[in-house]
Formats: structure tokens, sequence, C-alpha cells
């Protein structure tokens, strides 16, 4: 089966979404820290959140294994479900409990 | 972050690679129009170079230089050495960044160079133009253009970047 093709302007156009904002948070980080850990200028950590910067595969693979995650866990084409609708999908009662 | 495995000479310059990239003293300069009017002082201050060099007023001339150099030093500073630190002291998404602001400066330096010369060509027909570029001409357009070699690449990274 050959895979679909890629328009030629994709690559130029094309945005990574991310979950960073949400790890970040989740583990209490601020952007120097994930900076330092990653080897990078904390403005880039910024420019990655915003999505306004694609990071190379292997900045890409970097972060993934610092937040010890797969990278379709932190990256993606395709924009993410809400973190709270992904955990609550399929609950017919959002704020009831087991 | 320390680096045990560099020579004392290039931990010398990664340590002031990154003071100069965490500097925060400057940060009332990093504003985009405080970054912007900087950007047009510098290119002012180069106008002026040339506009000396070319009425062949020295002493003026130096003054005007020492404006410029500090202009430079300033901006450079402002931009956080993000055009011209070497590729190992910076991160990879500056990398990109400065490698477009390389190639829009390339194009307006090349702009420039091009029109200096056709002048010159021009200027040196007699029969076309009575007018002959002298010495000081020459030494106006030199400073001229190493002016913009050297400041080009900061002032775009200082005119286009969101964030410094």
């Amino acid at each position: 089966v050959t895979p679909p093709r890629a328009p030629s302007h994709a690559a130029a156009s094309e945005s990574v979404h991310n979950r960073l904002v949400v790890l970040r948070a989740e583990r209490g980080l601020s952007r120097q820290d994930l900076a330092d850990a990653l080897g990078v200028h904390y403005q880039t950590v910024g420019y990655l959140e915003r999505g306004e910067y694609n990071p190379t595969l292997a900045l890409a693979l970097r972060i993934s294994a610092y937040f010890a995650l797969p990278v379709e866990a932190v990256f993606s084409l395709h924009p993410f479900t809400p973190m709270s609708a992904a955990l609550y999908a399929g609950r017919d009662e959002p704020g009831g409990t087991r | 972050m320390s680096r045990p495995d560099l020579d004392p000479r290039t931990r010398k310059l990664a340590d002031d690679a990154e003071r100069l990239q965490r500097d925060t003293r400057l940060d009332a300069w990093r504003t985009p129009g405080r970054r912007r009017g900087l950007v047009l002082a510098t290119l002012a201050a180069l106008a002026g170079v040339a506009a000396l060099a070319w009425l062949d007023r020295s002493v003026a001339l130096l003054v005007a230089l020492a404006a410029v150099a500090g202009l430079y030093v300033l901006l450079r500073r402002v931009v956080r050495g993000m055009a011209d630190l070497p590729d190992a002291f910076v991160d990879e998404r500056v990398r990109a960044m400065r490698n477009e602001r390389y190639r829009y400066a390339y194009q307006v330096l090349s702009a420039v160079v091009m029109l200096l010369l056709l002048a010159g060509y021009i200027a040196t027909d007699a029969s076309r133009l009575a007018w002959q570029p002298e010495a000081r001409h020459l030494h106006a357009a030199f400073w001229a253009v190493l002016g913009l070699s050297l400041a080009l690449p900061s002032m775009l990274v200082a005119w286009g970047e969101r964030e410094l």
C-alpha cells in the first residue's frame, strides 16, 4: 500500500501541536527549568509552547524523553483533545464519583 | 550549564555566551519599540558616517565612527549576540531564525553594493556625467558597506523578533 503523499508545501506550512504547556504545569516547572534540562534558550520553550516554532526530531525526542512519554503523546500533527475531555470521555455524569 | 568536557578557552567563550543570553540588565532596551528605535539610530549613525566621509570631515568622522561602534555594541547585547555567536553556543531555534535573517541581510547588502558599483560605473564615464568619484567618495562607500555588513544581521534580529 502506497502511503498518501503530502503536498509539496506541507513541510513549510504544517504546524506541529504539542502538550508542553500542560506537561510543564503538571510538573510545576518554569520555562527556565525546562530550558536548562533540554539545553535550549528559555524563550525557545515559549516559542514551542505557542506553536511558533516546530522542533527538530532530535529536540522533540529529547523533550519526550524528559517527560518519559512517547513522542506522539507530546507532539501531534492534529490538535490534541483537551485533557479534561480525554479523561472524562464516555462518562454520563462528569461530576460523579466511582 | 556546566561543560566540564571543554578546554578552558572554549569554556570561557561558552560561559560568556551563556551570560549574554541570560542577561536581564538590558531588558528595558528589549521592548519592540526601543529595539526598532535602536536600529533606526544605528542606521542614522551609519548614514552620518558615510556623509562625513563624503564631505571629508575627518574629526567629525571619528566621532561618528565611535557613535556607530557604541550603538553596535549596545545592539549586539540587546539581541543577546544571537546574530553572531558560534553555532555551538545557540540552540536550534536561534540558528534557524538567524539563517533567515542572514538571507535577508545578504539580499540587502548585495543590493547596496550593486547600486554603489553601478553608480561608480556610470560616474567614471565622463562623457555621460561631468563628475568623477574621488578617494573621499570611495571612503564613504567603504564605511557604509563595512558598517552594514557588520550590523545588518543584528539589526534584522532586533527589528523582527517578537521576544528577545
